[in-house]
């Protein structure tokens, strides 16, 4: 393990922290594409994957920093790792009929000044929307999207039953999420 | 028989939500499926605003672990406040704008919610032992930030509770309120006012409300 410390300064940019993290989690992440996304990593390899989404994440850091972008504010390993790398599996199944060439940029997502204010507007949507979720709704989201916390975790935590109790509960915080951004 | 997939697998696919059957289908579908490659596009973008707003909010309340040294530095904020307080009226400068609206959300140390009925009140239980967090968020960034007074209302009445307090850049305010014990009454309910800094009563009360200020209740419960 990493100490705090270590994942501040990676936070700050810091290239030789960055190097202690990956090699701290990178193991834990290629077994997550290895184990959740086989067909990607039999075409793919799931050590490329994870690869590219270190890449990414540490391009988002340094542009956090450089102030091109909103800072990564927390480091949750190997959580926002896993999330990345999920991104990157996605991309690659949905761009498999297109061209299949590397692209280490990912989306462009980088923000002009019109874009930020229509980000700010959606956030403040967003905050609305999920004001109005049932409690533990709410509380199920957070841990998933804020804590990084797997559904395992999640269903230990909120007395749920079992895992797939956590997926579902989840699932329903995201859809009514999504559908209250909608009427908002 | 429709042999596409149906929307709400393929955002559970993009959340990552799928148990390990249904997951290892959906993909190998999508391998072979032009139509359903094409809408998982709309979940992946809207999975990708879901992170980005979990994100925003991680950098509107950094809760950062626990550290000696920081909350030292949090109990010398109301003797930092009534430094600033004395020093404020000599450098009077002008007035910032009002605050604006601040939800209040109760988080317990031991992450126990019970639903209230409503859709979106909910009694958030407060175990015996335990730590509760009071977390104010403002609808919009205000730098600025605010003061707060905290009461916890028992069937004895209101107390003014031990806090520890932390500010983020954003206004939002994280109030640690120190833990609940069988020797106070039951906790029913949490109530919060908020105002501009500086322009509290030295000794706030409950019930009486000062101008510019608002109040924030929320429900809580001994398990």
């Amino acid at each position: 393990m990493v100490g705090e410390e270590v994942v501040e300064r990676a936070l700050a940019g810091d290239k030789k922290a960055w190097n202690l993290v990956v090699a701290a989690h990178h193991a834990a992440v290629v077994a997550y594409v290895q184990r959740r996304w086989p067909l990607v990593h039999a075409r793919r390899g799931a050590e490329d994957v994870v690869q590219e989404s270190w890449f990414r994440l540490f391009r988002r850091i340094e542009d956090g920093v450089a102030g091109r972008k909103e800072r990564v504010p927390r480091l949750v390993l190997p959580g926002i790792a896993r999330r990345q790398a999920r991104f990157v599996a996605l991309e690659w199944l949905q761009r498999r009929a297109e061209d299949q060439g590397d692209d280490l940029d990912g989306p462009d997502d980088r923000q002009g000044p019109d874009d930020e204010a229509a980000a700010r507007e959606m956030f403040r949507r967003m905050e609305r929307a999920l004001a109005k979720l049932p409690a533990r709704e709410r509380l199920a989201w957070s841990l998933y999207y804020e804590e990084e916390r797997t559904p395992a975790e999640i269903a230990l935590k909120m007395g749920l039953g079992s895992e797939g109790a956590a997926r579902t509960m989840i699932s329903r915080a995201r859809k009514h999420l999504l559908a209250l951004m909608e009427q908002a | 028989m429709n042999p596409h997939l149906s929307s709400d697998t393929l955002g559970d696919l993009a959340a990552d939500l799928l148990d390990q059957e249904a997951h290892f289908a959906a993909t190998n579908h999508i391998d072979t499926c032009e139509q359903c490659r094409a809408a998982l596009a709309g979940h992946v973008a809207a999975e990708r605003k879901l992170v980005q707003f979990a994100e925003h909010r991680q950098a509107r309340v950094v809760v950062k672990p626990k550290r000696k040294g920081l909350w030292t530095l949090a109990a010398l904020i109301p003797v930092a406040v009534a430094a600033m307080a004395l020093i404020v009226p000599v450098l009077r400068t002008p007035e910032p704008p009002p605050p604006p609206a601040y939800a209040l959300e109760l988080v317990p140390s031991a992450m126990a919610l019970r639903g209230a009925g409503g859709e979106v009140a909910a009694a958030v239980a407060w175990s015996e032992g335990t730590t509760l967090d009071a977390v104010l968020r403002p609808d919009v960034d205000y730098p600025t930030g605010v003061d707060a007074s905290v009461w916890v209302v028992d069937d004895r009445g209101p107390v003014v509770w031990p806090v520890q307090v932390e500010a983020a850049p954003s206004g939002a305010l994280r109030v640690r309120l120190d833990p609940w014990s069988a020797v106070h009454g039951a906790p029913s309910e949490v109530v919060v006012q908020y105002g501009p800094k500086g322009t509290g009563p030295d000794a706030p009360t409950l019930g009486e409300l000062p101008g510019g200020w608002f109040e924030l209740r929320a429900s809580v419960y001994a398990p």
